[in-house]
């Protein structure tokens, strides 16, 4: 029995590290990629960066959850 | 989730489209060197509030979107009403401040289209995550841990609006020179 509460316990621990590691990938890799973008076609059109740049504003908002 | 974004689209895209006709009637055509000025005032009044060094009141309407909409309407329409209310950008709490320098670079350029795509952009910025969260959870149990892990990493994103505000402002300033060649 306490082995089976200390196995769930390690998998729950796993599962949200899992969690947690998705996340910060995910955190981070749709503002870089519109920022990377945004560097591209920067040179070619001010106004994609601008664009890029309201996509990463927009996407941090997400901290206000 | 698709009731959501589409109305979010729309009242973004709107609010865009107005700020950026405000500009074309009331503003010359190209960015000057006031424009610019207020721009990168605006933007490092943000950084400063955002990286805290100051406490900088920003202007926002202190609300929540309405969760009785969920009691009172079928699920699809109370998913496009909240869309509809976050897509009007100004209706509800602010997080952070980089949206009042997307306000103001909308005006400047003064093309509606522009506006439109901007604030478009922003919302679609917004509500990826809500697409990406069912990626994110292995299953619906995990949806508190994913909460807790999003308010965990409130001074990430803090940092990387930082980011996306000099991104934005340095951008402005090459449109400006641009211009000036012109």
């Amino acid at each position: 029995m306490a082995t089976q509460r200390a196995g769930e316990a390690e998998l729950t621990a796993s599962s949200r590290a899992g969690i947690r590691r998705r996340f910060r990938m995910v955190a981070l890799a749709v503002p870089t990629a519109a920022m990377l973008g945004g560097a591209l076609a920067t040179p070619l059109a001010p106004e994609a960066g601008l664009l890029a740049a309201a996509i990463v504003l927009g996407w941090t908002q997400l901290a206000g959850l | 989730m698709t009731a959501y974004t589409a109305a979010g689209v729309a009242a973004s895209s709107a609010v865009g489209a107005t700020l950026g006709w405000l500009g074309s009637v009331s503003l010359p055509p190209h960015v000057g060197g006031t424009g610019l000025t207020i721009v990168l005032a605006l933007a490092a009044m943000a950084i400063v509030r955002e990286v805290g060094w100051l406490t900088i009141p920003m202007p926002q309407r202190t609300r929540q979107t309405q969760d009785f909409w969920a009691r009172v309407f079928p699920g699809p329409v109370a998913a496009a009403l909240w869309g509809f209310d976050l897509g009007l950008v100004f209706t509800t709490w602010l997080t952070f401040s980089g949206v009042w320098l997307l306000v103001v670079v909308a005006i400047l350029i003064g093309e509606p289209a522009f506006g439109a795509a901007l604030f478009f952009l922003h919302w679609f910025g917004r509500a990826l995550s809500a697409w990406l969260a069912p990626l994110l959870s292995p299953d619906g149990s995990a949806t508190p841990d994913l909460m807790e892990e999003i308010t965990g990493q409130y001074r990430l994103f803090q940092l990387v609006h930082v980011v996306g505000i000099v991104g934005l402002a340095t951008v402005f300033i090459l449109k400006f020179v641009q211009e000036s060649w012109m």
